[in-house]
C-alpha cells in the first residue's frame, strides 16, 4: 500500500503483467459482459417507467382501470376544496385535475407539506382500481418550474 | 524541497475565498424561496455540482479524442483520467444533494423520472470508465475503450440537461442554459447561483490541478522505471 | 432545515476527504521518488 505501482514491479514485470492479462482475459471479458447486461437491463427496466413517467388524468380515464399489481402514475393538480381526511386515521380522499377531467384517489399514508401549494402538481403512484378510484401508494410532488423570493 | 507558491495552493486559495463568499451571499443576501422554503438552498449546491459533472465528462470525451489521434501525447490521458475522477465526485455531490432536497420538496427519496435515471446512467458511466482503466491498466487498450465509454457519457449529458423538455419528468424546467425560460428564477437567486458556480468551478480545477500533477508524475516515474529495468 | 445541513455537511466531507486521500497520494509518490533518486545513485 502507499507505493507506486512501478517501485514494486520486477524487472522483468512487463512480460508477467502480459502473461497475467492473457490469463484472465477470458475471465475479465464474462465479468464485463454479465456487468454491462445487467446494469443494461437494470436501466431498460427502469427506463421504460421513466420515458412515461406518468400519465394525465385524462389518459388514465381512457386507459380505464389497471391490473393488479400493475403500477402506474397519474399526474394533476388538487382541486381547492376536495381535500377530506378520515376522521382519526391516515387516510385521505381528494380530487385531481388535469383541467379537462378530473379522477377521485385515496391515499393512506403522510402527506408532503408542498402537497397543498397552489402552484404544486401533484403526481400519485399507485393503481386505478375498478371502481374509478385511483389508490395511491406514494405521492410525489412536483414543485412550480419557477423560483421567487418570498414576500416575507 | 524549495518552497514556493505552487499552481494548486493559488486555487487553494481562490477557492477558498469564493467558497466563503459564496455562503455568505446565499445564506444572508440571496432570498428564501417562497413555495418550497429553505430547502431551496439546496439548489445552489445541487446545481452546479451537476454541470460540473455532465461538463467534465464532455471534457473527458474529447481528451481521450486527443489523446488517440496522437498516443505520443500522454498527458491528454492522464488530464482524461483526472478530469473523469474528479467529475465523478461532483457527481455523486450532486445526486446526493439530490436525494436530500427531492425528500422535503417532492415527498421521496428516489424515483425512476427520466433526469434521475439518465443521471444515475451517467455516475455508472464514470464508474465504468474508472473501473476499466484500473483492470486495464498496463494492457495499452485502456484509453481506447475508456475512450468509448466516456463517449457514450458524453452523448448521455445533453440528454440530461433535455430531460424535462424531451420527456415527463418530476424535476422542474431547466433554470439556466440555453433550454431555460426567462423568469425561472429570481435575479437575486441566479447571482447566488453563479457565485456558487464559480466557487466550485475553483474548487473543481485546484482537485483536477491536484490530479493531473499526481497522475503525470506516475506516469513519468512508470516510464523512467521501465526504462531502468 | 436538517436536509439543508445534511447536504452541506455530505458535500464538504466528500470534498475533504477528497482532498485528503490526494494529499496522502500525493506524498507517498513524493517518497517514491526520493527512492528512486538513491537507487539511481547507487546503480551509478
Amino acid at each position: 500500500m502507499g507505493k507506486t505501482d512501478a517501485l514494486e514491479q520486477k524487472p522483468d514485470f512487463r512480460e508477467q503483467e502480459i502473461g497475467f492479462i492473457y490469463a484472465h482475459r477470458i475471465k475479465l471479458i464474462i465479468a464485463i459482459l454479465v456487468l454491462v447486461l445487467a446494469v443494461g437491463y437494470l436501466a431498460f427496466n427502469a427506463w421504460d417507467s421513466a420515458k412515461v413517467y406518468y400519465y394525465t388524468v385524462s389518459e388514465i380515464k381512457e386507459i380505464g382501470p389497471t391490473s393488479e399489481g400493475q403500477f402506474v402514475r397519474v399526474s394533476g393538480k388538487l382541486i381547492d376544496g376536495t381535500f377530506e381526511r378520515v376522521e382519526n386515521t391516515t387516510l385521505a380522499s381528494f380530487i385531481l385535475t388535469d383541467g379537462t377531467e378530473t379522477v377521485q384517489a385515496i391515499h393512506q399514508g403522510i402527506i408532503p407539506d408542498l402537497f397543498f401549494n397552489e402552484h404544486s402538481e401533484i403526481i400519485l403512484e399507485g393503481r386505478y382500481t375498478q371502481d374509478k378510484v385511483f389508490q395511491s401508494k406514494n405521492i410525489i410532488v412536483k414543485c412550480p418550474s419557477k423560483y421567487v423570493a418570498s414576500s416575507s | 524541497m524549495a518552497k514556493n507558491i505552487s499552481t494548486f495552493e493559488i486555487f487553494w486559495v481562490f477557492s477558498s475565498i469564493t467558497l466563503i463568499a459564496s455562503l455568505g451571499i446565499l445564506f444572508i443576501w440571496v432570498p428564501t424561496d417562497a413555495n418550497l422554503g429553505i430547502s431551496q438552498k439546496i439548489f445552489y449546491l445541487h446545481v452546479p455540482s451537476a454541470i460540473l459533472g455532465m461538463i467534465s465528462i464532455a471534457i473527458v470525451a474529447f481528451l481521450s479524442i486527443l489523446y488517440l489521434l496522437n498516443t505520443e501525447k500522454k498527458k491528454w490521458d492522464d488530464l482524461a483520467y483526472s478530469f473523469s475522477e474528479v467529475g465523478m465526485v461532483f457527481l455523486t455531490i450532486a445526486l446526493i444533494s439530490g436525494s436530500l432536497w427531492s425528500k422535503p420538496a417532492w415527498g421521496v427519496w428516489w424515483t425512476w423520472e427520466p433526469k434521475l435515471t439518465l443521471t444515475l446512467v451517467l455516475w455508472f458511466i464514470y464508474v465504468a470508465y474508472l473501473m476499466m482503466r484500473s483492470y486495464m491498466s498496463g494492457s495499452g487498450n485502456e484509453a481506447k475503450f475508456g475512450s468509448v465509454v466516456a463517449l457514450i457519457g458524453a452523448i448521455d449529458a445533453p440528454l440530461i440537461y433535455y430531460a424535462t423538455e424531451l420527456w415527463r419528468s418530476a424535476h422542474p424546467g431547466a433554470v439556466v442554459g440555453p433550454n431555460a425560460e426567462s423568469g425561472a428564477l429570481d435575479e437575486r437567486m441566479f447571482f447566488g447561483l453563479i457565485a456558487s458556480f464559480i466557487a466550485l468551478s475553483f474548487m473543481f480545477i485546484y482537485f483536477v490541478s491536484n490530479r493531473y500533477f499526481l497522475r503525470s508524475t506516475e506516469t513519468r516515474m512508470n516510464f523512467i522505471v521501465r526504462k531502468l529495468n | 432545515m436538517e436536509f439543508l445541513v445534511a447536504a452541506y455537511l455530505i458535500a464538504w466531507v466528500i470534498f475533504f476527504g477528497y482532498s485528503f486521500i490526494l494529499s496522502r497520494k500525493i506524498k507517498d509518490l513524493k517518497n517514491d521518488i526520493k527512492e528512486l533518486e538513491i537507487r539511481i545513485r547507487e546503480d551509478s
